[in-house]
C-alpha cells in the first residue's frame, strides 16, 4: 500500500480556539493507483493533502490524532530529519497555482536541481524529466526563469519537479484549477501518462468531479471533514451511494443536458464551527428524514465491500448515476 | 540598458534645472541678505557703502540675471566663492564631505549588518518573545532623541569611564601620530557618533526587513520549497531571504543622498565639522553660493540615487527588465 490514513483529525486555530476541519478521516491508496479526493471548497480536502507530509503551518493548525502510514513508517511520529527525507524523496506535491508556487527569483533549472535528492548526473536526469513532461524546448536552457513560461509550462515544471525523485506518492492538489480548459486537458493527459509509465501512486485532489472521474481509479468523496462515500470510479459514476455525490454530479455542466437547468446542491457547505448534529449533509439533502439528524451515520455498503457510503437511507432511495441522466 | 541609463540621465537635466530655479528663488527672496552682517547692524555704514557691497557680491543685478550668471558658472563646474571667507565653495564642501560621508557610511553599514539579521530572525520567530523584545529594542533606538542619547553616552563612556573622546574628529596632537595611530584616533572619535546614529536608524531597516520576510514566508513558493524537503536553513536564507532583500535595494538607493547630508544637532553635539553644520552656518549668514552648492549637489545625488535604485533593482530581480 502506498498510503494509509487512519482516523486523521486536524484542527485549525480560528480566533483563539481549535476548530476541527478533518474529523476522523480514513483513506488508502494502493501502489500504482490513482485515488481522487473530491469535495466542495472548504471541505478539508487540501488540508488532508498537506497533512500527509505535515505541511500545515504551525501557526495555522495541527494534526491532533490519527496515523499516516507510508509503507511501514508513520509520518506523524517522524523527527525533523525523517520528515525531510519523506518530503525529499517519498512524497511529492503539485499545487494549484504554478505561478505562485515557483520561486520567482531562481531559475527553473536551479529549482529543478534542488528537488533531486542525489545531485549526480543532475543535468541528464533533468533533461530526461523535462522531455517526459513535454518541455523539451527548455532543455539545456539554464537561465530561464518561471515568469518567462506560460501557466501550462509552469505546471509542467512543477510536475517535473515532483516526479524527479521518483516518489512513492504524488499528491496533486487542484493541479488544473488555475489553468485554461485546453491546458487542463493536456495536463490531465500528462499526469495519466506519467502515472502509467512510472507506475506512480497518485492522490488527486479536486472539487471537479469530472476531472476526478477522468483520471482516478477509485474516488473518495469528502464532506465536512469526513469521507462520505468511497468506491471504484465506475461503481460511483453508475450508482452513486450518497445524495451529496449525486449533488456534485448534477452540478457538472454537460452537453447532453445543456437544455436542463443545473441542479446545484442547495445551500452551502456548513461552517466547521457550527456543524449539524447527525448527518452533516442532511440540512441540504433532498432525501432527509428525521432519523438523519439523530447521529452521524457509519459506512453502509452500497454495492459490495469496496463501495461504501455514509447514508442511512441508501437502501431505500434510488440515486441516479451519470450514465442515466 | 545603456540606452535606458542615458535616457534617464538626460531626463535628469530639466529636473535639476527646475530644482535649482526654485531653490535659488526661495533663498534669494527670503528675508535677510549676506551684507546684513556687515551693514545692517552698523549705523556708520552709508547707503553708498551698502550699495558698493551689494555690487561686489553681484546682488544689485535683477534676480534672473543673477541666476543665469550662477548657472553659467555652474556649467563650468564653478560653484562660486563663499561670501563669508572668500574661499571656493567647492573646496569648502570638499573638506566637509569625507567626514559626513564617513560617519554616515559607517552607520548605514552597521545598520544593515545588524538590522537585516534582526529583521530576518524576528520574522522567522514571528510573535515570539524574541520578536517582541527586538521590537522594543529597535523602537527604543528610534524613539530616544539623538541629542539625549549622545549626551548620556558622552557622560558615561567619555567622561566617567574615560574610554572614548567626546568631541571633534581628531586629537590635538594628531599630526605627530603615525598613520596607524591616526586611523585608530579617528575611529575612536567617530565610535560614539556612528553608534548613536546607527542605533536610531536600526528600527527602519529591521522592521522593513521583518515585514518583507513575514510576507515572503507565507508565499506558495516557500511551501513548495518545504514540500521538496529542503532544510529550514535553505528555505529561510535562500528561498525567502533573496525575495525579501529585493525591496531593500531600493531603500539603499534612496539613502544615497542622505549619506552626504549631515545632521546639525548631531554634528553640533559632537563638534564634528560636517555638512550639516556647513549648511546651517551658510544659511544663517545667507552665504548664497555655499547654500546653492550644497543643495545642487544634494539634489543631484538624490536623483542619481533614484536612478541607481532602479538599475540595481533590475539587476537583482529577474522579473524586471529596463526597457523603454
Amino acid at each position: 500500500m502506498a498510503l494509509e490514513i487512519r482516523g486523521l483529525r486536524v484542527s485549525y486555530n480560528i480566533e483563539g480556539r481549535g476548530i476541527e476541519v478533518v474529523r476522523g478521516l480514513d483513506l488508502d491508496i494502493n501502489k500504482g493507483e490513482c485515488v481522487g479526493l473530491v469535495g466542495e471548497s472548504g471541505c478539508g480536502k487540501s488540508t488532508v493533502g498537506l497533512a500527509i507530509t505535515r505541511l500545515i503551518p504551525e501557526r495555522k493548525g495541527s494534526i491532533t490524532a490519527g496515523n499516516i502510514l507510508l509503507g511501514d513508517k508513520d509520518v506523524l511520529t517522524l523527527g525533523p530529519d525523517g520528515l525531510r527525507d519523506v518530503r525529499r524523496s517519498k512524497v511529492s506535491y503539485v499545487f494549484q497555482d504554478p505561478f505562485s508556487s515557483l520561486n520567482p527569483v531562481f531559475t527553473v533549472y536551479d529549482q529543478l536541481k534542488e528537488a533531486l535528492p542525489d545531485k549526480r548526473n543532475a543535468d541528464e536526469i533533468i533533461s530526461g524529466t523535462l522531455e517526459s513532461v513535454g518541455l523539451s524546448g527548455i532543455i539545456g536552457n539554464k537561465k530561464i526563469y518561471p515568469h518567462e513560461l506560460s501557466g501550462g509550462m509552469q505546471q509542467r515544471v512543477m510536475i517535473a519537479m515532483a516526479i524527479m525523485p521518483n516518489p512513492g506518492l504524488l499528491i496533486l492538489d487542484e493541479p488544473t484549477t488555475a489553468l485554461d480548459v485546453t491546458v487542463q486537458n493536456q495536463i490531465l493527459d500528462l499526469v495519466a501518462r506519467l502515472k502509467d509509465e512510472m507506475k506512480l501512486s497518485v492522490l488527486f485532489i479536486s472539487h471537479d468531479l469530472r476531472t476526478v472521474f477522468r483520471i482516478s481509479d477509485r474516488v473518495f468523496v469528502m464532506y465536512a471533514g469526513k469521507i462520505v462515500e468511497k468506491g471504484l470510479k465506475q461503481n460511483i459514476s453508475l450508482k452513486p451511494g450518497h445524495p451529496y455525490t449525486v449533488g456534485l454530479m448534477d452540478s457538472m455542466p454537460s452537453f447532453e443536458r445543456r437544455k436542463q437547468k443545473f441542479n446545484a446542491i442547495e445551500g452551502r457547505a456548513p461552517l466547521f464551527s457550527e456543524l449539524p448534529k447527525g448527518c452533516k449533509f442532511y440540512p441540504r439533502c433532498k432525501f432527509r428524514v428525521d432519523d438523519c439528524a439523530l447521529r452521524e451515520p457509519g459506512m453502509e455498503i452500497v454495492s459490495g465491500e469496496d463501495h461504501v457510503s455514509r447514508c442511512i437511507r441508501i437502501k431505500e432511495i434510488a440515486l441516479d448515476g451519470i450514465s442515466k441522466s | 540598458m545603456i540606452k535606458y541609463i542615458l535616457r534617464r540621465l538626460i531626463g535628469l537635466v530639466p529636473l535639476l534645472l527646475g530644482i535649482s530655479i526654485i531653490t535659488f528663488a526661495v533663498i534669494h527672496l527670503a528675508p535677510g541678505k549676506p551684507t546684513d552682517l556687515e551693514a545692517q547692524f552698523n549705523p556708520k555704514v552709508s547707503l553708498e557703502a551698502r550699495e558698493r557691497l551689494n555690487h561686489i557680491y553681484g546682488l544689485d543685478k535683477p534676480l534672473h540675471i543673477q541666476y543665469i550668471d550662477w548657472l553659467k558658472r555652474l556649467s563650468r563646474f564653478d560653484f562660486g566663492i563663499s561670501f563669508t571667507d572668500s574661499r571656493p565653495v567647492i573646496a569648502k564642501i570638499a573638506e566637509r564631505i569625507p567626514i559626513t560621508l564617513g560617519i554616515n557610511l559607517a552607520s548605514i553599514i552597521l545598520i544593515l549588518l545588524i538590522g537585516i539579521p534582526i529583521g530576518v530572525s524576528s520574522a522567522v520567530k514571528e510573535k515570539s518573545f524574541y520578536d517582541r523584545s527586538m521590537t522594543v529594542f529597535v523602537f527604543a533606538g528610534f524613539a530616544i532623541p539623538t541629542f539625549w542619547l549622545s549626551l548620556i553616552l558622552m557622560d558615561i563612556v567619555g567622561v566617567r569611564w574615560g574610554l572614548l573622546p567626546v568631541s571633534g574628529i581628531k586629537s590635538l596632537d594628531f599630526d605627530k601620530f603615525t598613520s596607524v595611530e591616526k586611523i585608530i584616533d579617528i575611529v575612536r572619535h567617530l565610535a560614539l557618533p556612528v553608534f548613536v546614529s546607527a542605533f536610531g536608524g536600526l528600527a527602519g531597516i529591521s522592521r522593513y526587513m521583518r515585514s518583507n520576510m513575514v510576507h515572503v514566508l507565507k508565499q506558495d513558493y516557500i511551501r513548495t520549497a518545504r514540500a521538496k524537503g529542503l532544510s529550514e536553513r535553505d528555505i529561510v536564507y535562500k528561498h525567502a531571504l533573496k525575495n525579501a532583500l529585493l525591496p531593500v535595494v531600493t531603500i539603499l538607493g534612496l539613502s544615497i543622498p542622505g549619506l552626504i547630508g549631515g545632521s546639525v544637532i548631531f554634528e553640533s553635539i559632537f563638534s564634528i565639522p560636517g555638512m550639516g553644520r556647513l549648511f546651517y552656518e551658510s544659511v544663517m549668514s545667507r552665504d548664497y553660493p555655499v547654500i546653492m552648492g550644497v543643495l545642487v549637489i544634494g539634489a543631484g545625488l538624490t536623483l542619481l540615487g533614484n536612478l541607481l535604485a532602479d538599475i540595481s533593482y533590475a539587476a537583482v530581480d529577474p522579473r524586471i527588465k529596463l526597457e523603454n
